[in-house]
């Protein structure tokens, strides 16, 4: 069909959205489109069923409202548009920085790395510290982080303001009291006028031509008009005529943990700067700490592990890091992958109907929020037009395969010999990925892309940990004097010390 | 480790390509690292591409601490805010296509949908009038400074119009003296390792001049690329019809109009573009619909002066390498490929293939690597552009020639029909596209069905306040502004001091 055989077709105002499912993600989405729409006549409507909650990182299950949710500093980004004061959210404790991560046996050669959150790479001569390093022969980039550092020496490591390529050359990520973010966002949405509706949906009304959902009934006798659903929905029943005609990208042969055992633990222990990953043979474990709340997830096969053995390996995790009072296990199915066309018809799936991609930093608050920004970016009329809803869907696409790309490379490769199932060599990785690990092997160089989720120094700060064997690094360096970079790199280490001597505690 | 550094980069063939290259390189290659030889012959013309610019031109300037003022002054430059489309939708109708979009991004929704549903409201005012470049341009105004403008204005930019023969001659002299080594001569046989990589290059005079990286600015001989790699070439002239193009300088008359412009033809286009002493003019056409001399006369019946030289007949074909990097050897300017000028873009290839070159700068074994990532990331532009200048031939409405007729009907690419499709249906574009399409499409005669629904709850009266309010910064700034011919004179005056 040329361009100028459009067919005309209703595409006025969206006016009624309906965000069905009121945990975290929902209130979120609600926020996100009170205030993208504010002032545009639009009633925004939260139905919360009496179904089970996602706490933000894919979870959903006896914890409801409880857990912690680890988000990357885009968390911030959104934040700032959305016009929240992170300053209030943080002196309350409901948000704790994070500058940092552990991961503990990903490697035979190195049991233990820390890596830190930089944003910005200290130069020497306009070429990056990576390079320098490498072409210095030193092995380890740890004393050369500022935030890796900080994180070691368990302190508050807050960037400063100005443009100062050290202090100010990386993005603390965030932690995130589930229960009270909600009630943060619930709050702000009510706020701004989002209406509430506790009761199940009864019967959805589809249109019998189009296929749009119309309407929706609800157990206490109410009727919402539709003309954007937000599908946020544990109920997989519910919406399944819509679902169905989704297209789902399978990722369980390149992420092979289809369960998920999780508890919370309510603690005298403090909060921590960083999160911890711990490589076993039944799967990977991850630990997030918060003031008086710490949890624990191990993501793991059912084909290798069964859920008892995977309850023992978490509970000897948290013996093993002094986590005590564990408030029960929960077990979730999980099946990796995602949706190519989140926004279908009128109906916009978000959470785990969106996708789910095991952990990372991308926690799915972070790709929802993505999410929200794109489709207010491409907000549609009520005819929903068909490459109005393609272009947002690549567009959301990218994020998840970004995301994709990230976690694979920050759990599941390895170098080395394979030590445990789950792990992947460079052949198993999308090629892609692939693409991105050879070029860093072989130059320590990482391509740039517009408006990405994960920042070109993002990639640099996780591929210089996994990628133990590159060997290339600028060749201009060597037309420069070691001596010179050798002194450079002590000024740094100096410069380093002296920020860390002025952080407080942690705590 | 890594294997043993690159000593010995041979640049072959000179001209804009070659004396870009060789410049970008001495300024970022220390001299103890490499030695940077440049082969060129005097036998040999250059195409002299690209005599219009888009703004990027001066990042690679401030790159080599060349400054406005002498740059203007080499090249006879004049400033450049955008081009002018004549008789492309339509014979009799123009628009212009400037550097930074129109109005401001207000409430996360983009300053066309408010100038659609302004429209759709029965408003009559065009796109462009929102555009402080291209009401400069008409007024032949040159905004001052890009620094401390109001939001309204935080995207506006700005190129030039240069002499690309002096620009290369300039460069030449700014190469030579960070060390180039230039060689006056013809490659006449090029040697090779058993393992394809290029080994030498020998010159009429038998004199052999060795490498271990080598550039192919050989033009559209593509000495290295094409002769000796044999490296595929992706032929879009399916997409691209025009394979030819006839150019004469003439003399400038009248002050100076800072933009291009591009008008439609009966079977291609014409370019004009002022120059401080000239106005270099050129049709583009395809020779299977219009031969030579109808061509020429199509030129010289409409130059805006008198012609300074004979006409020049080039021939070219559309279409990219399907590798610009093999072995060791890279391929830049239209050795690599060629875009026809229609958004004066031969320049910008240049500059982007030179910059990435140094961005992946290899050692002596090029590793794969590297070079995938080369030749992913320049296919990829090469697309956005071909692309972006696809769509100016295939929405045209004209029907007057069976030229027309081909562009309008011929097939696309699929990812040109998804865009194009997004604007024409609800006006929505991808930042991460080439140009500003709303300009474009816009101008062509596309517009979209609907505007952006959100706007829906914005009055009338609101909405005509807010673009009159537009309309009147703009012409608030424009009186603020001197003449473009002023600013250039300024600019040189202040070179001479």
């Amino acid at each position: 069909m040329s361009w100028s055989q459009q067919q005309s077709q209703n595409n006025g105002a969206i006016e009624q959205i309906v965000i069905v499912g009121a945990d975290v993600l929902g209130w979120c989405a609600a926020v996100a489109l009170a205030r993208g729409l504010q002032g545009q006549n639009v009633s925004i409507t939260v139905v919360e069923s009496s179904h089970k909650k996602s706490n933000g990182n894919g979870n959903h299950g006896v914890h409801d409202n409880q857990g912690i949710i680890h988000a990357s500093a885009h968390l911030f980004d959104f934040h700032q548009l959305l016009g929240i004061q992170d300053k209030q959210l943080l002196a309350k404790g409901q948000a704790k920085l994070c500058s940092g991560s552990q991961f503990f046996n990903f490697s035979q050669q190195h049991n233990q790395y820390v890596v830190g959150c930089e944003k910005a790479q200290p130069s020497f001569c306009s070429i990056e510290l990576h390079h320098v390093l490498q072409w210095l022969g030193i092995e380890d980039p740890t004393p050369y982080s500022l935030s890796g550092l900080a994180t070691e020496k368990t302190l508050l490591a807050l960037p400063t303001a100005n443009s100062d390529e050290v202090t100010a050359g990386f993005s603390p990520r965030v932690n995130l009291d589930a229960a009270t973010y909600q009630r943060f966002m619930q709050g702000a949405a009510i706020h701004l006028g989002v209406m509430h509706q506790q009761a199940a949906i009864q019967q959805i009304d589809y249109h019998v031509d189009s296929g749009f959902i119309q309407q929706l009934t609800l157990t206490n006798g109410e009727t919402l008009q539709v003309d954007l659903l937000v599908n946020n929905s544990h109920d997989e029943a519910l919406f399944r005529p819509i679902n169905q005609q989704r297209q789902f990208k399978d990722c369980r042969s390149l992420l092979a943990f289809d369960r998920k055992i999780t508890t919370v633990s309510t603690t005298q222990n403090q909060a921590k700067p960083y999160q911890q990953f711990h490589a076993t043979e039944h799967g990977v474990c991850e630990l997030n700490f918060m003031p008086s709340l710490h949890s624990a997830t191990l993501h793991y096969a059912a084909e290798h592990t069964s859920d008892k053995q995977a309850q023992q390996q978490l509970a000897a995790l948290l013996d093993h890091a002094q986590i005590d009072n564990a408030q029960g296990f929960d077990v979730t199915h999980v099946n990796a992958g995602y949706n190519t066309n989140c926004l279908h018809k009128n109906c916009f799936a978000i959470g785990d109907n969106a996708g789910y991609l095991g952990t990372s930093p991308f926690s799915q608050l972070i790709l929802l929020q993505r999410s929200i920004s794109k489709l207010l970016e491409l907000f549609p009329g009520k005819a929903c037009l068909a490459t109005n809803s393609a272009e947002l869907n690549r567009r959301i696409n990218q994020d998840y395969q970004q995301a994709l790309h990230y976690s694979l490379l920050m759990l599941n490769f390895s170098e080395q010999p394979i030590q445990y199932y789950w792990q992947a060599q460079i052949e198993q990785l999308p090629e892609a990925l692939q693409q991105k690990i050879r070029l860093f092997r072989s130059s320590g160089r990482v391509s740039s892309e517009l408006n990405p989720l994960v920042s070109r120094d993002l990639w640099i700060t996780m591929l210089k940990y996994k990628v133990r064997d590159n060997r290339g690094y600028e060749p201009v360096l060597d037309a420069l004097d070691k001596q010179k970079g050798l002194q450079f790199l002590q000024q740094l280490k100096q410069r380093i010390a002296q920020c860390l001597s002025h952080y407080r505690p942690y705590q | 480790m890594q294997s043993a550094n690159i000593e010995n980069i041979v640049i072959v063939g000179g001209g804009t390509a070659g004396w870009m290259v060789a410049a970008a390189m001495a300024n970022r290659l220390p001299q103890k690292f490499c030695r940077i030889t440049l082969i060129e012959s005097d036998a040999i013309g250059t195409v002299g591409v690209g005599e219009s610019t888009i703004p990027h031109i001066r990042q690679f300037n401030e790159t080599l601490g060349i400054d406005e003022k002498t740059f203007v002054e080499k090249t006879h430059a004049t400033v450049k805010l955008g081009i002018k489309f004549n008789d492309w939708a339509a014979i009799g109708d123009s628009y212009f296509h400037p550097f930074g979009e129109h109005g401001e991004i207000t409430q996360g929704i983009d300053f066309h949908q408010y100038w659609l549903k302004a429209r759709a409201m029965g408003e009559n005012h065009d796109l462009e009038e929102y555009s402080l470049a291209a009401m400069a341009a008409f007024a032949g105004k040159f905004p001052l400074s890009t620094q401390n403008k109001p939001t309204v204005f935080a995207d506006y930019t700005y190129s030039y119009h240069i002499d690309a023969t002096a620009y290369a001659a300039f460069l030449s002299e700014y190469a030579q003296q960070r060390g180039v080594k230039r060689i006056e001569g013809k490659v006449v046989t090029v040697e090779q390792h058993a393992n394809d990589f290029i080994k030498s290059v020998t010159l009429e005079s038998g004199e052999c001049i060795s490498g271990d990286l080598f550039i192919d600015c050989s033009g559209f001989r593509g000495l290295l690329i094409d002769k000796t790699l044999k490296t595929p070439f992706l032929d879009w002239s399916h997409w691209l019809p025009t394979d030819s193009a006839v150019a004469v300088p003439c003399e400038r008359t009248g002050a100076l109009k800072p933009y291009t412009q591009a008008t439609a033809r009966v079977s291609g286009w014409q370019w004009q573009i002022p120059l401080q002493h000239r106005i270099g003019n050129g049709h583009v056409f395809t020779s299977h619909f219009l031969d030579d001399q109808q061509a020429i006369d199509i030129l010289m019946n409409s130059l805006p002066g008198k012609a300074l030289a004979d006409p020049r007949i080039l021939r070219f074909k559309a279409g990219r390498r399907q590798y610009s990097w093999q072995k060791n050897c890279v391929a830049i300017g239209l050795s690599s490929g060629f875009l026809e000028p229609l958004e004066s873009t031969s320049i910008y290839l240049i500059q982007l293939g030179v910059s990435k070159l140094l961005e992946l700068f290899p050692d002596k074994s090029c590793h794969q690597a590297e070079v995938d990532e080369y030749n992913r990331s320049i296919s990829q532009q090469y697309e956005l552009i071909r692309n972006f200048i696809i769509l100016h031939f295939h929405v045209s409405q004209r029907n007057d020639s069976p030229f027309w007729e081909h562009c309008r009907n011929m097939p696309i690419p699929d990812e040109l029909q998804h865009l194009l499709t997004l604007f024409a249906e609800s006006g929505r574009t991808d930042i991460g596209q080439f140009g500003v399409w709303p300009a474009v499409c816009v101008g062509q005669g596309i517009i979209p069905k609907h505007h952006d629904a959100r706007l829906d709850a914005m009055s009338n009266q609101q909405l005509a306040q807010f673009m009159a309010n537009h309309r009147q910064k703009i012409q608030q700034m424009l009186s603020t502004f001197p003449d473009a011919d002023d600013y250039i004179k300024e600019a040189i005056a202040r070179g001479a001091a």
